[in-house]
């Protein structure tokens, strides 16, 4: 072939360059039916499933959502992230550069009872299998009896200290990421979830146990590989909840000039200690404490309460819980400790001192029939409450705090 | 004409042509920042092939007042500089009685041409030599790439509009395919995988990109231009504030001889075009343009000859689109229920069957029972009044105003609404002036240009429905709307069961939010110095500065009642239910945290958002400065011949201020090196091979002062309430939920929405850098004779740093950083350090209750908190990546022999994270401040292929020029050919905290690419020599030759569910989604369904008289 100069180019183009630049032009458009639009993704890690966190979240029973993400560390153990030896760890990425930083680790934020509602085991990536089997999204999906059952089979809890367990149901979440600016409101993911069965209101963790969360090793995802089981990864699997406490008390406070006491709900943001003042207790309401656990009701009723007047004088009381609904007599949570007089109501006004001994409220254990459970308060419940009969109503009327506990409808 | 001569070699001077190098110089108006032509060559004696010193160099042209002349050096070289665009050059070389002349150079903006030649020597043997090889086309200076389009391609094509953005999206590697204002559309010309508001648009210099967004503001009439640069890559120092392209557009002069015409064209008749409708609903769209027509006249001439020229023009543009709106009617089976659409496939386009799932379950058969025709009209003013002074031959001065007033009517909702809801009048005032000097000094070494401009647009609207709240109603596939809920249509009234004419998304009220007025100006003064030298050959230093001070007064609002106290569903705010229907929320509205605002007028207590004051407006007058200092050398290399090394630097200083006149961002560190090399192998002109490498700014729009700098807060609806009233809106309508008191459910307990950037300034994060990207081209070019010069380059471009506002507490306050930005752990130290102090401090003013007395030391130590918290941030969110990778083959002909061709053909990828200042997923036009990084929940997935991403990109126009009746007359016939991949299709979701299109439940692009489109355009027209001096032309222009109709656009919308991403997730996941509180999705019946097609055939008739 003659070599091509500027000379003899442009004959050359006229005769064969066309014919070159189409074959080339179709050779490149045919490149438009490739599936060109899946380039430049994120790979989905490669390997095995791993556990990422272990998260706990109970959205209803405070004030604010308490969330535990068990991956997260203590930064009071953080060393100086400054040092290019330490930079790296992920204790200086969350303790330094994280704007929560430790907020929700178990120790700055430990699991309640309820946080049984929203257990979720989060992955790298998406988990799919369970040995062959492909999982199911609910493990109550009549459509796919074999997925419910390995999707049901994948995850279980287990406490060794417990005296039972509460009933589960889990759901398989593809979705979610490992960002959220706020895991409460959207949840990390991809994520197996296991929830209590609250069909039965008592139904919870046990307070103060140690739980551990079971994974099926045969658990993995789109490549098949199973999941196994490292020790660091089994060490995120493991929570305790905090201890049987009372959560909060009903009082009521003036506030500024209002004409009518608002009705306050303390809340406790740690276990009752030494002598707590109750203000404006209406004489026609039961005296509430609001515990983390449901309470036994037998041994609650069973338990001595000793009132006194500002005179010392003893006034006659009992304790009672909202075992059941006071109108349908319906089995209720049993998280209210009531403190009510024995017949009609508080005095007017004054202050009354109570008394609770320590070791006498108990709560449930999560077996049938909810017997008693092995925690109990660890120290005595004293109040100071300051009677005031120009508050609003009661949380609770004395003659419903009785009927909660006798289920007399 | 104005030219304008600049010696290289001042110690040359030539007795014998003197008279000439007299000659009057002008200058063409041309802008500071682009240059003008240049010719360059190196002259050898024939008889040894040595340089010849001592030639003298004539070039002259009908683009130039005058000719410029130069005398070789030692070397044989000459320069000659700043001449404006223009065909048909001559350039001459004098030596002794030797003529040698070449004859068609074509010189065009920012180019420099190498022409060289051989000169005989020997006296009296030739009188002259006129060289037959055409002159070189290849501008062996420079390292640029883009496209140079002539007013010839401009008036023998067929270019689709009638302003220079139509002609914009020759250059390769562009795309124009994308609707605009909708989402998965865009809102310009993309080059190199740009969003359209990346651009700088430049008028005779002057820059007239819009101050507020970024995108094209001056409209002007394609009969005003003389020549479009548009360069896509590879621009040197001079050139900053675009991360897209540089359009240079230079405007028709003056010249010594009266030159004018009249002229006109008209757009009678477009096809019929696909109706474009939600699947099986029954609203749905016809657009197409009803009519187009302008007339106009342009006049120039001297009005002292080579001392004062003058051009007028004045080209009204009327242009009426007719949105035909069309009511269909599902037919009812024998079953009672609604037919199946027997003719339904799924959208080919989509990759994966899993994509499809259920779909076809919704397509049902519809029929059409009724239109509505609504007009929209455009008339568009566009004038220009030039003149040119030449003072003395090294001073000259230009002065220009180009006028571009816009008024409209508009139906801004679309068809599904109450037509007159939507309906506006929108008036926009886009004037342009400028002064420009030129001057030489020292013996010519040092040229001087400073250029003065001021660019004014100015907008309002008037809704016709400003006392309307807007509403929006999206309901389920599985239960709609009818249309007879919203409208008194007796046929579309449900029969039981049966629902003649659902609907899922339907708007009434009024239009939304509106500019009440808003007014932007833009000063700017650019200033340069030009010195050249010879060391090691010859360098070419400029040194230049500009500065832009840009002024925003924005006033919006929203249609609406003024806010009542006394009534939570009054004001002006809009609504939107969920996705069922059965919920709803208050979704924008303007409050602030002060019952006061800047301009003294009071809020309202807002009913529905404690502790806020809801206003019935939002302004605010902001202004930003932009400096730039630059310093370039163009450097002939003498040891290497045929090497050009273009070194420079510029440094740019970007002041963005806020409402309150205080600094927001002060960015002083944006240093972009350009460094680029060119090689001619031929060493005469025909060829070059080049590298370039360049980092471009970002020059902030002034969005970012208008809303994240003025306090501006934004009524921003979280939760739905499904405990409003149902109420019938029209006779026998269901009843639809209303923002009312009263009714069932009553009263209705609107949720508290939070306030979008709290009422407050966002704050900067410390150490803040420019938004940039860099480049690197290489490629080369050859000129293969007959004036065809092939080329090949590659681009890269990686984006830098990008700018955004995040937010760390789900939306309620935003801050400013660079997303994925790492920590310095020195300014942490000082930051922490400082937050020590600001604390010790604030601890002196704490009284007992635990708050800090003094306002400035509480207000001090809230910065520094706010500072630290946002500055370290910033590293947990994702960097913005956008990678551009392209390959382009060239092919170029000018107008020679009769013919002209530009073709090109680009394989390009864009892949990334980030599309730019312009968010297509859900068309927001809000730069720097999109929703794209605002929380970290929106990062996930966003991996992938961008909607720029148009892998294929070919692109051809040309034109034959046929002689008749012995050459008085000539048919030009043209033809425009275009091919342009498809783009990336989304699988969006509802977020819980952003709402609608912001979720990408699977990485982009996952579901496929629409399809390719391609298009045929055709011009043919006759041009008659009337007489000596004048000239008719007539033409028709059809485009889109073959009425193809292909899809340009998909709704990208999955579901209407709140759910979350499946990160790196595979179709075959999507029967797994499930919404985030774990029940099952509402599929979006109208997913992945066009929501544009190209515009289809029509005609344009027009001529043209001129002398």
């Amino acid at each position: 072939m003659r070599r091509m100069t500027s000379k003899h180019l442009p004959r050359g183009l006229s005769r064969v360059q066309p014919l070159h630049l189409g074959v080339g032009l179709l050779g490149l458009l045919s490149f438009a039916g490739c599936q060109d639009y899946l380039t430049g993704h994120a790979e989905e890690p490669t390997g095995p499933l791993q556990v990422l966190r272990l998260t706990l979240s109970d959205a209803h029973s405070r004030q604010a959502a308490v969330f535990t993400d068990t991956s997260l560390p203590d930064c009071k153990q953080m060393p100086d992230c400054t040092q290019s030896s330490n930079a790296s760890l992920p204790i200086c990425r969350v303790c330094y550069n994280d704007v929560f930083k430790d907020r929700y680790s178990p120790k700055n934020s430990p699991p309640t009872p309820d946080s049984g509602q929203d257990i979720r085991v989060v992955f790298n990536k998406v988990a799919l299998k369970l040995g062959s089997v492909d999982l199911a999204v609910s493990d109550s999906d009549k459509d796919d009896v074999a997925g419910a059952g390995a999707l049901k089979k994948s995850v279980k809890l287990s406490c060794a200290s417990c005296a039972g367990l509460p009933e589960l149901t889990r759901q398989l979440f593809l979705t979610g990421s490992d960002v959220t600016f706020d895991p409460t409101t959207i949840p990390y993911g991809p994520s197996i979830q296991m929830a209590v069965d609250t069909s039965d209101p008592r139904a919870a963790l046990e307070p103060g146990r140690e739980y551990t969360v079971e994974l099926d090793k045969q658990i993995a995802g789109r490549n098949g590989e199973p999941w196994p089981a490292p020790a660091d990864q089994l060490a995120l699997l493991k929570f305790s909840t905090e201890a049987f406490r009372v959560t909060k008390i009903f009082q009521r406070v003036k506030e500024g000039q209002q004409a009518a006491p608002w009705t306050l709900d303390e809340w406790l943001d740690k276990p009752l200690a030494g002598t707590h003042t109750v203000g404006g207790q209406s004489p026609l309401g039961a005296i509430t404490l609001v515990f983390n656990a449901s309470l036994h009701l037998e041994t609650v009723k069973a338990a001595t309460v000793t009132v006194q007047d500002a005179t010392g004088k003893a006034i006659p009381a009992k304790l009672g819980t909202n075992a059941f609904d006071p109108k349908t007599c319906k089995t209720a949570s049993a998280r209210e400790l009531y403190i009510f007089p024995e017949t009609g109501d508080w005095p007017d006004t004054g202050t009354l001192t109570v008394r609770v001994a320590p070791e006498t409220i108990k709560d449930v254990a999560q077996t049938a029939m909810f017997p008693v459970g092995a925690s109990k308060l660890s120290s005595e419940i004293s109040l100071s409450v300051v009677l005031d009969k120009a508050g609003g109503e009661a949380h609770v009327k004395n003659t419903d705090a009785r009927k909660a506990t006798a289920c007399v409808p | 004409m104005k030219t304008l001569r600049l010696t290289l070699f001042s110690r040359l001077s030539l007795p014998l042509l003197g008279a000439l190098a007299g000659t009057t110089l002008c200058i063409p108006a041309a802008l500071a920042q682009i240059q003008l032509g240049a010719i360059q060559g190196t002259l050898r004696n024939q008889a040894n092939n040595k340089p010849l010193a001592g030639v003298t160099v004539v070039v002259s042209g009908p683009a130039m007042q005058g000719d410029q002349t130069e005398v070789t050096d030692s070397n044989g070289k000459y320069l000659i500089t700043q001449i404006p665009p223009g065909d048909n050059y001559i350039v001459r070389f004098y030596f002794n009685d030797v003529v040698v002349e070449r004859p068609g150079v074509r010189l065009a903006q920012n180019k420099t041409l190498n022409i060289s030649a051989s000169i005989p020597t020997s006296r009296g043997t030739v009188d002259k030599i006129v060289l037959k090889e055409r002159a070189p086309n290849v501008d062996t200076v420079n390292a640029n790439t883009g496209v140079e389009v002539t007013r010839e391609i401009l008036q023998n094509t067929a270019v689709r509009g009638r302003t220079y953005e139509s002609a914009m999206s020759l250059a390769p590697g562009s795309s124009d395919t994308a609707p605009r204002g909708q989402a998965g559309g865009d809102v310009g010309v993309s080059f190199s995988g740009s969003t359209g508001n990346e651009n700088a648009l430049l008028i005779d210099g002057l820059n007239t990109t819009d101050l507020n967004t970024g995108v094209l503001a001056t409209q002007l009439h394609q009969f005003f231009i003389k020549d479009i640069q548009v360069i896509t890559g590879g621009y040197q120092a001079e050139y900053g504030r675009a991360t897209g392209g540089v359009v240079s557009v230079t405007t028709e002069t003056g010249s010594n001889e009266y030159h004018g015409g009249v002229f006109a064209s008209w757009s009678p008749y477009q096809a019929t075009p696909i109706t474009v409708a939600r699947l099986g609903e029954a609203l749905g769209a016809r657009t197409r343009q009803f009519q187009q027509y302008d007339f106009g006249f342009s006049l120039g001439g001297p009005i002292v000859k080579d001392r004062l020229w003058f051009y007028l023009g004045f080209a009204p543009t009327f242009t009426t689109t007719r949105i035909q709106r069309v009511i269909r009617n599902r037919v009812r089976g024998a079953d009672g229920k609604p037919e199946r659409d027997p003719d339904y496939a799924p959208p080919s386009y989509l990759a994966n069957d899993d994509f499809k799932a259920g779909l076809d379950q919704l397509a049902l058969r519809t029929t059409e029972s009724d239109t509505q025709d609504l007009d929209e009209t455009e008339r568009l003013y566009n004038w220009i009044a030039k003149l040119q002074f030449n003072i003395n031959p090294d001073h000259n001065l230009s002065l220009g105003y180009i006028g571009a007033p816009r008024f409209e009517r508009l139906y801004t909702l679309g068809v599904r609404v109450d037509p007159n809801a939507g309906l506006l009048d929108r008036s926009q005032q886009i004037h342009d002036l400028m002064a420009r000097y030129t001057g030489k000094f020292f013996d010519r070494k040092l040229q001087v240009e400073v250029l003065y401009g001021f660019h004014h647009q100015g907008r309002s609207d008037t809704p016709f429905s400003i006392n309307q709240q807007l509403t929006r109603y999206r309901g389920p596939g599985s239960d709609p709307y009818s249309l007879a809920d919203f409208e008194n249509l007796p046929s579309c009234r449900r029969d039981g069961d049966f629902n003649p004419c659902p609907i899922t998304d339907y708007t009434r009220g009024g239009s939304g939010q509106y500019v009440g007025y808003r007014t932007l100006q833009r000063h700017m003064l650019t200033a340069s110095a030009t010195l050249f030298l010879k060391a090691l050959g010859t360098h070419g230093i400029k040194l230049g500065f500009d500065f832009e001070d840009n002024n925003s007064d924005n006033t919006r609002r929203y249609t609406g009642t003024d806010f009542d106290a006394n009534d939570p569903y009054a004001g002006r705010v809009t609504w939107q239910t969920n996705g069922s229907g059965s919920g709803i929320r208050l979704n924008r509205g303007f409050a602030m945290p002060t019952e006061t605002n800047t301009f003294g007028d009071k809020g309202v207590k807002c009913a529905a958002v404690p502790g806020f004051y809801c206003y019935d407006y939002f302004r605010a007058i902001t202004e930003s400065r932009y400096y730039a200092l630059y310093l370039r050398d163009q450097w002939n290399v003498s040891f290497l011949p045929g090497l050009v090394i273009n070194a420079g630097v510029r440094w740019e200083i970007q002041d963005v201020f806020g409402a309150n006149g205080e600094k927001q961002i002060g960015l002083y560190d944006n240093i972009a090196p350009r460094i680029g090399a060119t090689w001619d192998p031929t060493k005469v002109g025909r060829s070059k091979i080049y590298a370039n490498f360049g980092r471009f700014y970002e020059s902030i729009p002034m969005d970012i002062n208008d809303r994240s700098f003025s306090g501006e807060g934004l009524i921003v609806g979280d939760d739905y309430v499904s405990t409003c009233p149902r109420r019938s809106l029209v006779e026998g309508g269901r009843p639809v939920v209303v923002p009312a008191a009263g009714g069932a459910g009553s009263p209705c307990g609107l949720d508290v929405p939070r306030v979008g950037g709290s009422g407050v300034y966002a704050p900067v994060a410390p150490g803040l850098k420019g938004q940039f990207l860099d480049e690197v081209v290489v490629g080369g070019q050859y000129d293969i004779g007959w004036d065809v010069v092939v080329g090949a380059f590659f681009t890269y471009r990686t984006l830098g740093n990008a700018i955004e506002d995040l937010s760390v507490d789900g939306g309620n306050t935003y801050f400013i950083a660079n997303p994925g930005q790492a920590p310095d752990p020195e300014l942490v130290k000082k930051l922490d350090s400082d937050l020590e102090a600001a604390r010790a401090e604030a601890k002196r003013f704490t009284d007992a209750s635990g708050k800090i007395t003094n306002k400035d030391v509480a207000d001090k130590l809230d910065l520094l908190e706010r500072g630290r918290e946002v500055y370290t941030a910033t590293v947990t969110f994702p960097k913005a990546k956008r990678n551009y990778y392209a390959g382009t083959l060239t092919l170029q002909k000018r107008l020679s022999n009769r013919f002209s061709l530009l073709a090109n053909y680009t394989y390009s990828r864009l892949l990334g994270n980030y599309p730019g200042p312009y968010s297509p997923f859900n068309n927001q036009l809000d730069p720097n401040i999109s929703t794209q990084f605002d929380i970290i929940d929106l990062t996930v997935n966003r991996d992938g292929p961008l909607t720029n991403d148009r892998p294929h990109n070919i692109k051809a126009t040309g034109f034959y020029q046929q002689p008749l009746f012995g050459g008085k007359g000539q048919l030009v016939a043209s033809l425009t050919f275009t091919a342009i991949s498809g783009r990336p299709i989304y699988a969006l979701g509802q977020h819980a905290v952003y709402g609608l299109r912001e979720v990408f439940v699977l990485p982009g692009g996952s579901p496929g690419r629409t399809p390719m489109v391609t298009q045929t355009d055709v011009h043919v027209g006759y041009d008659h020599q009337l007489s000596d001096q004048v000239k008719l032309s007539v033409f028709v222009d059809v485009i889109n030759l073959f009425n193809q109709r292909e899809v340009t656009n998909v709704d990208d919308e999955y579901t209407f569910s709140v759910v979350d991403p499946i990160k790196d997730g595979k179709p075959e996941d999507l029967k797994r989604l499930r919404a985030t509180d774990g029940s099952k999705i509402l599929l979006n019946p109208n997913y992945a369904q066009p929501t544009a097609f190209q515009a289809p055939l029509y005609f344009r008739l027009g001529g043209r008289l001129s002398f």
